[in-house]
């Protein structure tokens, strides 16, 4: 999980207080579940703000999370990670609404424009941190943004909780309900889709230059 | 360790940390010998540094009263679905009976309707799988197998196997 999530998880009182919260909730305790809600809101804002990338929506999005979390939670299993439970409502939830906001048409459609390769061309490696100065990290966000744009919302969302939440391939693979082998591939392809879009920007852009000097 | 099992430690050794000490010097080994390896660890550096720029700036954080806000919204779609989940879990057993009941009248039918085909088509079966020699000279068959024969012969003939019995003037 996550750096705060890791805290929790390894703080067996912490740990304690949980399962009782939820041992509570489960009973129909609403003050609890509101504790509950208090403890994870912070976080759940933030993982649904990475997934989506639009502020407008986090707190609807958010709300529906909570409302389904407390309905799901006769069906959690007490031995299984709660974190890993709430990962996985929060996820199902985001992918919910982008496939209602036909985002992926939108994305399926859309290439990285010569003007963001050229961009993206005059950016120092990728690998490096973000550029200090202000306007150049700025135009370096815009631009790995829109690449992160052109990428299927499903992949793009497993890059975002291995890269940014920092799970392991065991956390996701427990949030996806999947294999282990079978998330490497899938990030590994979806590696691979990030590094299409680039080399379909870069290829317009040879391209373009190559009928200007002709 | 052989190139595939190699591969798939990348994720875990671009993590640092996540691998041993003589897995990750295995793996480091195996990297300078081999390029597809190397290069599928720098897709992996470089996807990171993506990502990683891509974050978006400080996104919205909850309003006070959010906790209040959910439960709020939890009280209300508990009023609408606890009718729905109280005729549900109602409806669950009768439909669980009524699929046993019906399985056993299923069951039952089904046993009747072979029960009543089975003399005949046994019967016809019987006389199927007599050797070849079958009335010739020397063939052993028993007294009952004989007496049967002009039965078959009749179900063979009569219409429900699609003929007509002319040694009976049957149709």
């Amino acid at each position: 999980m996550g750096e705060a999530a890791s805290i929790i998880m390894g703080n067996p009182i912490l740990v304690v207080a949980e399962t009782e919260l939820i041992r509570r909730c489960r009973s129909g305790d609403q003050a609890a579940f509101e504790s509950l809600v208090k403890k994870h809101e912070r976080r759940i804002f933030g993982l649904i703000h990475q997934i989506i990338r639009s502020s407008k929506d986090v707190e609807d999005i958010a709300q529906e999370v909570f409302v389904k979390l407390y309905f799901s939670l006769p069906q959690f299993r007490m031995d299984s990670s709660f974190d890993a439970w709430v990962y996985r409502i929060t996820v199902n939830q985001c992918y919910d609404f982008l496939r209602k906001e036909k985002r992926h048409a939108q994305v399926t459609m859309s290439e990285l424009t010569e003007e963001d390769a050229s961009r993206f061309e005059s950016l120092e490696s990728t690998t490096q941190p973000i550029p200090t100065d202000f306007g150049k990290a700025l135009e370096a966000r815009q631009i790995a943004d829109r690449l992160l744009s052109l990428i299927h919302p499903r992949d793009r969302m497993l890059l975002v909780l291995k890269e940014v939440e920092q799970l392991s391939i065991e956390e996701l693979a427990d949030i996806f309900r999947t294999s282990r082998s079978a998330i490497k591939l899938r990030l590994f392809r979806a590696r691979r889709q990030l590094q299409a879009a680039c080399e379909k920007g870069r290829k317009r852009l040879k391209r373009k230059s190559s009928h200007v000097t002709s | 360790m052989s190139h595939r099992k190699f591969q798939s430690l990348l994720e875990e050794y671009a993590d640092e940390s996540l691998l041993d000490t003589k897995a990750s010097q295995e793996l480091e080994e195996h990297l300078r010998l081999c390029g597809e390896c190397r290069n599928q660890l720098s897709l992996i550096e470089w996807t990171r540094g993506i990502i990683r720029m891509a974050q978006p700036e400080e996104g919205p954080l909850p309003v006070p009263g959010f906790s209040r806000a959910v439960i709020h919204e939890l009280n209300k779609q508990d009023y609408l679905w606890r009718p729905l989940r109280l005729i549900a879990m109602r409806a669950i057993p009768v439909m669980a009976l009524l699929a046993v009941i019906l399985g056993v009248l299923a069951y039952q039918q089904a046993s009747s309707l072979f029960k009543q085909q089975t003399p005949e088509s046994a019967l016809v079966e019987t006389y199927a799988d007599l050797p070849s020699t079958w009335g010739q000279e020397g063939t052993v068959i028993s007294d009952t197998v004989f007496q049967d024969r002009d039965r078959v012969v009749d179900i063979l003939m009569e219409g429900r196997f699609g003929g007509t019995s002319e040694r009976n003037g049957k149709k």
